[in-house]
């Protein structure tokens, strides 16, 4: 759901600023749509475009955890702690 | 019940939120007498905050999106969630643009641009992903900041023999007409209106009745500042320079010369936008997570990051130049966007919640 919701928000942000370039060009609605998506050029605005789709997946698909759980992120800090500790002792 | 935010820092956040970027642009110069706009400005404005409060106390205090579903129904309400939250993120993606243009022409010259939106994105993401409380916790502590530099600043010009009262002459050329006009058209849309974005925290900012109060102090106290700051450049530039002028307060901040020891004063500008568009994005943001989060049933805090990101794609992309960014925010943005999105369907959506919402109604 988190992909589709920066997907749904990415389409009615273009569909905003084609909406507002058509009056200041005042050029049809299509062209100015198209004006705006980015396309090869312009790349670092597609990667930045891919960046936001990326997060968006990294959360939906809780690679966090998922990466915390299979090299056991916790496990190893608290092991470090408790040896951190019995060197303090 | 969530736990309120604390008044004096709820005061600070919409002041700062108010100041931000209109302190750079100033009242936009289209009449002589810019530096009069914010102060008529100011009185129907205030008719916002009363129309915001009523929309507010008629439904139980909720925020601005469960007050559309409540008053649209599910289906039509859910759609101004999406464009209020698609709203709000072109005006952070706006808002960014305006920081990057003004960093790019005094700072930093030959950074590439989608470097310097990144990095600065997520800064904002990070300051949104504490939710409202971080970030009046953080106003008040900028507010201090902004503050003490354009204090700074007006003494430095005042030492450097930069103010000359007579380039505020001729006053009222045109007549008080056409700033009327102008305080009609652009400065109760921004940044007055824009104030409509803390409807959407009002559960944790205290609901109406706090609002009313806190909401007419920040307008108070930034009309002062405002005007203030229009006047000085006015004093500093002359009336004809400042209508010229892009960034008026940066332009006169260059006019800073003690001594040939202190010049250059154009880094305090610079360090005023980055910190009031830091908070006024972070709050836009976090608005349009929220809004997003409540239609797709997530966390707002897992969309910060995209978000974020998308909003600072959208600033590179909102406009192709300058002279465009500000022609559209002038005259566009205005007519279709703030006008009906500030006034337009929060006047409906309040008769709609006294019609559906009256005494002994069932609905």
């Amino acid at each position: 759901m988190i992909i589709l919701g920066i997907f749904v928000i990415t389409v009615l942000s273009f569909m905003l600023m084609a909406m507002l370039d058509m009056l200041v060009f005042q050029q049809p609605y299509l062209k100015v749509f198209v004006h705006l998506l980015p396309v090869y050029p312009d790349t670092s605005t597609i990667f930045m475009f891919l960046v936001a789709f990326a997060m968006a997946a990294w959360v939906q698909y809780g690679m966090t955890e998922r990466l915390k759980k299979r090299y056991g992120g916790k496990n190893s800090n608290n092991q470090s702690g408790e040896k951190r500790d019995a060197k303090q002792s | 019940m969530p736990s309120k935010v604390n008044l004096i820092d709820t005061f600070t956040m919409q002041l700062v939120f108010l100041l931000s970027t209109a302190i750079i642009f100033g009242s936009p110069s289209l009449v002589p007498d810019s530096w009069l706009v914010g102060i008529i400005a100011f009185f129907p404005a205030c008719l916002l905050i009363v129309l915001y409060c009523a929309m507010l106390s008629s439904k139980e205090d909720m925020g601005l999106y469960p007050l559309l579903e409540r008053a649209w129904g599910k289906v039509i309400g859910k759609m101004f969630i999406l464009v209020y939250s698609t709203y709000f993120l072109y005006i952070a993606a706006r808002n960014i643009r305006d920081m990057i243009e003004l960093i790019m022409s005094i700072l930093l010259r030959i950074t590439p641009v989608p470097m310097l939106t990144t990095l600065f994105v997520f800064v904002i993401a990070y300051c949104a992903l504490g939710g409202i409380h971080a970030i009046a916790r953080f106003a008040s502590l900028i507010l201090w900041i902004i503050l003490f530099m354009l204090a700074t600043l007006a003494v430095l010009l005042m030492f450097s023999s930069s103010i000359i009262l007579e380039q505020m002459l001729p006053f009222l050329s045109k007549g008080l007409w056409p700033v009327v006009q102008t305080a009609f058209k652009h400065s109760i849309w921004f940044p007055y209106g824009e104030i409509i974005v803390f409807l959407v925290f009002q559960p944790q900012l205290g609901g109406a009745k706090r609002m009313r109060k806190v909401t007419f102090y920040a307008f108070v106290t930034t009309c002062i500042i405002l005007s203030a700051t229009d006047l000085i450049q006015v004093l500093t530039l002359g009336i004809e320079n400042k209508k010229f002028s892009v960034f008026a307060l940066l332009d006169a901040a260059r006019l800073i010369n003690i001594a040939n020891i202190i010049t250059r004063m154009d880094a305090l500008i610079a360090l005023i936008i980055m910190f009031g568009t830091l908070l006024k994005c972070a709050i836009f943001l976090y608005a349009a997570m929220v809004g997003v989060s409540r239609i797709f049933k997530k966390k707002p805090e897992d969309y910060a990051f995209s978000l974020a990101m998308l909003a600072g794609a959208f600033s590179i992309l909102v406009t192709r130049n300058s002279a465009e960014h500000v022609t559209e925010g002038l005259k566009y943005v205005i007519y279709t966007l703030h006008i009906p999105l500030q006034l337009l369907v929060p006047l409906l959506t309040l008769i709609l919640l006294r019609i559906r919402y009256r005494k002994g109604a069932t609905t």
